[in-house]
């Protein structure tokens, strides 16, 4: 069987045998890996246009419209595999697909147009995607700073297998800038924090903590998953990498687990060797749903900020409500919020029910259309308390200092109707 | 990969400093102990390549001329490791990049070999196993002698910029200037580096602890010791603590903590694009920690003075010493 146009674009031109020394290596590898089959566009076409087209596998033999699933979990060897194992050029051939398959490869490419850069993997998980992106960065003896309230999995990864592994990690306020700035030693290699976090939805600076992981030339790798590329691009304000629990919005629709990192491929090369290492693969039967569920993710994170912040307004005029976080309903973590760096917020919404926690899972008890449920970015609408799932470890008193209070519940908010939505909470609220 | 060596990943480093010249400059750093208790030792601080930095926790404990630690590598071994690894690896790198296949490199550094010519400081064995053709090999011998860093470092006349502070008062640090005869009374030192897979080498001392050499995980290796480069300043900083240690102990019979720290430039320009002005370290620079303790009147100067000067390591480095290669294809022995 002869096979033609599979390997990534760039790799036949790597191939050289005539390299007298390392300055007559042809192999350039910025891109990708995408193959000519794949849907190159460019990253300036807007988010819309990319989500539905970009990467798509347009079947030479079939004419398919959409990727097809490549479900298998090896190829057959040609020269080009013999290749790229005598030069380690593993990722630009499908050889085995925990190395890689063009479904992965299609939503690769996707994502990586989305966010605005070159290369990105899929992972089975966002912590897989995460747990890969430290390992591959850090090396033991080096220091980490992160946000004390950076998501749990992400925080368990930090303080559980860190120290174990060589590498000291500091946790700070995201938003203290100050702080952060202090936590900078000499053996700082590696800034994790979030572009939005959760529960309290604080917006730290993106574009002051790349400045300052630049001049301790340090890399910052921020978790985009609350805010998506929809919302915003944040290499274009200096991160280095991205990582996403796909699993949210990206997938969108509650039903896969998955993750992804973005970036140049100097360090996605890297990640990509670590995730194989540790086995993290993603199957292609979830690339094709993830592919499939990002082809409408313009619009539903559109119609989910929206919603977000209809809610979040409405619920900052309820008197059972005690508090709001969200950033269009201000409040003190967005004083110095750069507004024009967001196309909007994403679903989530968190609030405090007046009365406490008994209140708050009796508001949520009366709730007739979202699902109580954790997680968040689906199509529908889930509620859940932090106080007893992501933050049930913490002491009262450890979750009152990382402004988790009595009676707060979090809200995403999906793509229902939302006078609806608004007046199931209403009745939820005012219910007894 | 052919020889375990990522040739893909340094096409990519190639073509990236060869597009932008900040990422060329990989800058190490590496320190220095010589403790009245701990002995001495050496350790490797963060390393830059280009805009990444690289931070591993790796040191070594060794022999100081006292007689602590006998079965610890010496300073001069730290330096000849550091020459032969990045021979080896250099070496190793050229042939991968020809598709050769290696079964075996392994080159016997000699320092002060009391049969090796007079006036010639060190020289180098290289046993290479697996290659038979003989021209070719020798062309790569001779690429290895011209774009391996440390072995340019070596060979060429490298300066080196002093200078000492008290403790950790800025305002005391000064320049210092050394003014030594070429050393001609050498104590020998002998390494055999052999590689073991991909960056990783061991350094085997004259019946001393073994010595293992990798590149960091950013350039292709998997942080399983310090890189040649690490090795050669690492060396530069014991040798100099060490000597501080010992003539400050003859002038004033008193035993105080020494460190020296070092740090240099790589121009990866000279390595990976040829570029020959630039193959050898670059702004090689080592500090003197004077203690705090050290009386002034004990004669601070006397002390540099003499140290640097009696410094092998020092005077390997900044002097010109073509160390020849001799080259045996097929297993020895
Ligand atoms: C911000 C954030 N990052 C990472 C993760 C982990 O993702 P996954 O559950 O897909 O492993 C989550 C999951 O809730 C998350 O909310």
């Amino acid at each position: 069987m002869e096979l033609n146009g599979r390997t990534a674009i760039g790799f036949e031109e790597g191939r050289s045998s005539s390299a007298k020394w390392f300055d007559d290596l042809t192999r350039v590898r910025f891109a990708g890996p995408v193959s000519a089959h794949h849907r190159l566009l460019p990253r300036e076409l807007s988010p819309e246009t990319l989500a539905v087209h970009a990467g798509t596998y347009e079947d030479p033999v079939t004419g398919c419209v959409g990727t097809p699933v490549f479900q298998t979990s090896t190829f057959l060897l040609d020269d080009a595999s013999y290749s790229a194992f005598a030069d380690g050029a593993m990722r630009d051939v499908p050889i085995y697909t925990r190395y890689g398959n063009p479904s992965q490869w299609a939503v690769q490419e996707k994502l990586a147009a989305l966010e605005g850069s070159r290369s990105a993997i899929v992972t089975s998980s966002g912590m897989s995607a995460t747990a890969s992106t430290i390992f591959a960065l850090t090396n033991a003896g080096s220091h980490i700073i992160s946000a004390y309230d950076v998501y749990g999995g992400t925080y368990n990864l930090l303080r559980e297998d860190m120290p174990s592994t060589g590498r000291e990690v500091s946790f700070v306020d995201p938003n203290d800038l100050a702080a952060v700035r202090a936590a900078v030693r000499p053996e700082t290699q590696l800034l994790f924090f979030e572009t939005l976090t959760n529960p309290l939805l604080k917006a730290p600076p993106i574009g002051a903590l790349a400045e300052i992981a630049r001049e301790a030339n340090a890399l910052l790798v921020v978790d985009n998953t609350f805010l998506t590329p929809v919302n915003m691009r944040p290499i274009a304000h200096g991160a280095d990498i991205v990582v996403h629990s796909a699993t949210k919005y990206l997938a969108g629709h509650s039903d896969l687990t998955a993750g992804a990192v973005v970036g140049r491929r100097k360090f996605l090369d890297r990640i990509w060797a670590q995730t194989l290492r540790f086995g993290g693969t993603l199957e292609p039967l979830s690339c094709f749903l993830l592919e499939r569920g990002m082809k409408t993710l313009a619009l539903r994170v559109e119609r989910q900020n929206a919603n977000a912040t209809e809610i979040a307004r409405f619920l900052a005029t309820h008197d059972r409500v005690a508090a709001v976080h969200h950033p269009e309903v201000g409040g003190p973590h967005y004083a110095d919020l750069a507004r024009d760096d967001y196309r909007g917020f994403g679903g989530v919404v968190s609030f405090e029910v007046r009365g406490g926690d008994d209140a708050a899972l009796a508001f949520m008890g009366r709730l007739k259309i979202p699902y109580v449920a954790t997680s968040l970015g689906g199509v529908e609408s889930l509620v859940s308390m932090p106080s007893n799932t992501s933050h049930s470890s913490l002491t009262s008193g450890q979750r009152a200092s990382i402004g988790i209070r009595p009676g707060l519940v979090r809200f995403s908010v999906g793509i229902e109707n939302v006078r609806d939505l608004i007046d199931d909470l209403n009745d939820a609220l005012n219910g007894e | 990969m052919r020889n375990s060596f990522y040739t893909a990943g340094f096409s990519e480093v190639m073509h990236e400093v060869k597009q932008d010249p900040r990422e060329a400059s990989y800058i190490y750093t590496t320190t220095a102990c010589n403790s009245p208790h701990r002995g001495l030792s050496a350790a490797i601080g963060p390393a830059l390549f280009g805009t990444v930095k690289s931070v591993r926790a790796l040191g070594v404990q060794l022999a100081d001329s006292t007689g602590g630690d006998p079965d610890g590598p010496s300073p001069m071994d730290l330096a000849l490791t550091g020459i032969a690894s990045c021979g080896v690896t250099t070496l190793l790198g050229g042939g991968s990049a020809r598709e050769l296949i290696f079964d075996g490199i392994e080159m016997l550094i000699e320092y002060g070999a009391p049969d090796g010519e007079p006036g010639q400081a060190v020289r180098c064995r290289l046993s290479v196993d697996g290659v038979t053709d003989e021209p070719l090999m020798n062309e790569l011998v001779e690429q290895m002698q011209t774009y391996s860093p440390n072995m340019a470092t070596m060979i060429r006349p490298v300066p080196i910029s002093f200078d000492c502070l008290v403790g950790t008062d800025e305002s005391t640090r000064r320049q210092l200037t050394v003014e030594a005869e070429p050393i001609t009374d050498r104590r020998p030192a002998a390494c055999r580096v052999r590689w073991v897979s991909g960056t990783q080498l061991v350094s085997y001392p004259n019946g001393r602890r073994m010595l293992r050499v990798d590149q960091p995980k950013q350039l292709t290796g998997v942080d399983w010791g310090p890189n040649p480069q690490e090795y050669l300043l690492m060396g530069l900083a014991a040798d100099v603590a060490d000597q501080l240690g010992r003539v400050a102990y003859r002038l004033t019979g008193e035993r105080h903590l020494w460190e020296v720290s070092t740090s240099a430039c790589e121009d990866m320009r000279g390595l990976l694009l040829k570029e020959r002005d630039v193959v050898f370290l670059q702004g090689v620079t080592c500090r003197v920690v004077v203690p705090e303790t050290l009386r002034a009147e004990t004669g601070v100067e006397k002390i540099l003075t003499a140290a640097l000067a009696q410094s092998e390591v020092r005077d390997l480095v900044s002097r010109s010493n073509p160390g020849g290669v001799s080259l045996v294809l097929g297993r020895e022995g």
